[in-house]
């Protein structure tokens, strides 16, 4: 009985092709936008997370100056020195890594290539803070550190720049008319949460970019990996009074430096692109209501329309419950053949659009089942009063029906 | 009631029936206490002029009714009190209907449309489609099994609709007006194969009719007018033909229940 009825509904859904498509068409559309949605929402957050990740996941990075926009260096808010991290190493409590970035940007050059890159200046204990890894090559010894040797380590973009296909290791070339011997290379991290590309680097040690590039001893950022077993906040404070301590500031006086915390930044966004994405999604699914009424009102043209049939399937015996569910059936296939083109749909668009938004595409079961059951519902719910009525028509006046 | 009634037993009998539409004083009594007996293996031709009950005693009849008051009693059942469901039931298991405009699914081929009692009795398919071939084969439309009604010419279509009515072997076959959209070579040979359903079967035919030379093909004429019975006439060449005995198909037993017992 069930196969029948089910063949019954298809084969009624077949007869008006059209028609049935155009009641579909808003749970279609429901399905479409709500899976689109909530698939490219998931694919945001977990950017924003991957982003964030790598920065470090757990890094405290320091910067001049108040607030976050706002450049440091000047008179009310001096550049740190490399004391202040000789400072942080010894009388902070829970610190891992403690790693300067002095930057520049220069010409690199090698052969007829050349490259407009940025140069990092840094430790070895930068790659304990962010997550670095070598394609080849090593990092930097503590000799080339202490001396502020040119040697340096390329990022991926660079040496696909200037040296295509090759392992530069041990070459040199010039960045900045400065000749360098290239140690090692760092795997691709790709784009950074800023839209930068965190592959066009080089990285030499501080005091080779403090000395013959920016000509002063200012850092510029301090960056502190934080144990993970250490309350990050707890650390953060203690970092900040050591900071006024060495920077002479008064009580009242605000800091002229700020700390930011790259969890805490993790957190704050992906709770911002969950939030979209949950509102988002909420209203793609008033969308998926407004589908359902549209199969309620051609379920209910349907039923007049057949009226007739209904008279003669009573007259030949049918009780109420088979005419019901007659039609709530095929409420529920017309419901669950829109889910399923919605699907589709959405699994098409968000391949398409995801590389297009720069967000991954993530394939969610879970949202594409509750979608695809949600629709099947709005079947049953929408379809159960146009099959109701037809289950209550008078055989005598349906059969009399023109 | 387990007990099968025999061929000349009384198979439905109506006391008192009346039927109201309307209330108040827009009320209209289309029957005011109609008596009547068919036995079992009768051919009885209601005839009357529109508006004299005939069609509300068919559709009570049937079973698709029921009287304001009076008693109808069929194989027992006082169908009266029956449920809606109850009465579906009964028409499932004990009832084939044949009408004017006859009623076949469009676009559905033939076969389908006489398999579409057996759909509701739940024959899996194989038996569905044998049935279905045998009453067509009995109407003489075995080759014409795919054809939708749109295909088929009037006489065609009716003699598929009497395929319907008959392939689950019911007990009585209704037929409103089954000539009526015909003309009359075909009307004849529906007649002819009413009459031959009725001996050979032993299926006892009501049938409405304003045609006397289609009611001559009855055993039995009831005349109506202004919702009582006028007159019952033995047709000249028949009282009650002795039926041969129902087929074993024809279905002894209890009221047939619904799967979930209603």
């Amino acid at each position: 009985m069930w196969a029948t009825t089910f063949l019954l509904a298809v084969r009624e859904i077949r007869r008006h092709l059209l028609r049935s498509f155009l009641t579909i068409l808003g749970i279609v559309i429901g399905v479409w936008a709500v899976v689109t949605m909530v698939t490219l929402g998931n694919g945001a957050t977990a950017a924003v997370k991957q982003q964030i990740s790598s920065l470090g996941s757990n890094v405290l990075q320091v910067r001049p100056g108040q607030g976050f926009g706002r450049g440091g260096g000047g008179p009310q808010s001096p550049d740190f020195k490399i004391e202040d991290l000789d400072a942080i190493r010894t009388q902070i409590v829970g610190v891992v890594a403690v790693a300067p970035l002095v930057q520049s940007t220069g010409t690199a050059v090698y052969n007829a290539a050349n490259w407009s890159t940025t140069i990092n200046g840094t430790n070895r204990e930068y790659f304990i803070a962010q997550p670095w890894t070598f394609n080849s090559g090593r990092s930097f010894t503590p000799a080339e550190e202490q001396a502020g040797k040119a040697v340096c380590i390329v990022g991926n973009t660079v040496r696909s720049r200037l040296f295509r296909g090759q392992d530069p290791v041990g070459k040199r070339f010039r960045i900045k008319n400065i000749s360098c011997e290239i140690i090692g290379t760092l795997a691709a991290k790709g784009q950074g949460g800023f839209g930068n590309d965190q592959d066009d680097v080089v990285l030499m040690p501080y005091k080779a970019v403090q000395r013959r590039m920016t000509g002063n001893r200012d850092v510029r950022t301090i960056m502190v990996s934080v144990d993970a077993d250490y309350d990050s906040q707890a650390v953060q404070a203690s970092l900040r009074s050591l900071l006024r301590e060495r920077r002479h500031l008064t009580a009242e006086a605000e800091d002229d430096f700020n700390i930011f915390d790259t969890r805490q930044i993790s957190d704050t966004l992906q709770g911002t692109t969950q939030i979209l994405t949950s509102l988002l999604g909420a209203v793609a699914a008033v969308s998926l209501l407004v589908g359902g009424i549209g199969i309620m009102n051609i379920m209910l043209v349907s039923v007049t329309e057949r009226t007739r049939e209904i008279g003669i399937r009573l007259a030949i015996g049918a009780v109420a419950r088979e005419v019901l569910m007659q039609f709530l059936v095929e409420a529920v296939t017309l419901a669950c053949l829109g889910g399923l083109l919605g699907l589709l749909l959405a699994l098409v668009s968000t391949i398409v659009l995801a590389p297009l938004l720069q967000v991954p595409f993530i394939f969610d079961p879970q949202i594409n089942l509750l979608a695809f059951f949600f629709s099947a519902l709005i079947g049953v719910v929408f379809g159960y009063f146009p099959a109701r009525r037809a289950a209550s028509l008078n055989p005598i006046e349906a059969l009399r029906h023109e | 009631m387990g007990s099968e009634i025999a061929p000349g037993e009384t198979l439905i009998s109506l006391r008192g029936v009346t039927k109201v539409f309307g209330e108040g004083p827009t009320a209209f009594a289309a029957l005011k206490g109609v008596d009547i007996d068919i036995a079992r293996g009768d051919f009885v031709a209601v005839m009357g002029p529109s508006g004299s009950g005939k069609s509300t005693t068919m559709n009570i009849l049937g079973c698709l009714d029921v009287p304001t008051s009076g008693e109808f009693r069929f194989r027992g059942h006082n169908v009266g009190k029956l449920e809606r469901d109850q009465r579906a039931l009964l028409r499932r298991r004990y009832l084939g209907f044949v009408f004017q405009g006859f009623n076949l699914l469009a676009r559905t081929t033939a076969l389908e449309n006489v398999e579409l009692p057996l759909v509701y009795r739940g024959e899996e398919k194989g038996r569905r489609h044998q049935q279905a071939m045998a009453a067509l084969d009995k109407v003489g439309l075995a080759d014409w099994w795919d054809h939708t009604p749109a295909e088929l010419s009037g006489g065609q279509q009716q003699r598929v609709a009497i395929a319907r009515a008959i392939v689950t072997h019911p007990d009585v076959l209704l037929a409103d007006e089954p000539t009526g959209n015909l003309d009359s070579e075909r009307s004849v040979e529906i007649m002819e194969l009413l009459t031959d359903l009725n001996r050979t079967n032993g299926i006892t035919v009501l049938m409405v009719t304003h045609e006397a030379e289609m009611a001559a093909y009855a055993h039995t004429i009831i005349h109506f007018r202004d919702g009582l019975v006028e007159s019952t006439e033995a047709a000249p060449d028949a009282g009650v033909k002795t039926a041969p005995t129902p087929p074993p198909f024809a279905h002894p037993g209890p009221l047939p229940q619904t799967e979930e017992g209603g």
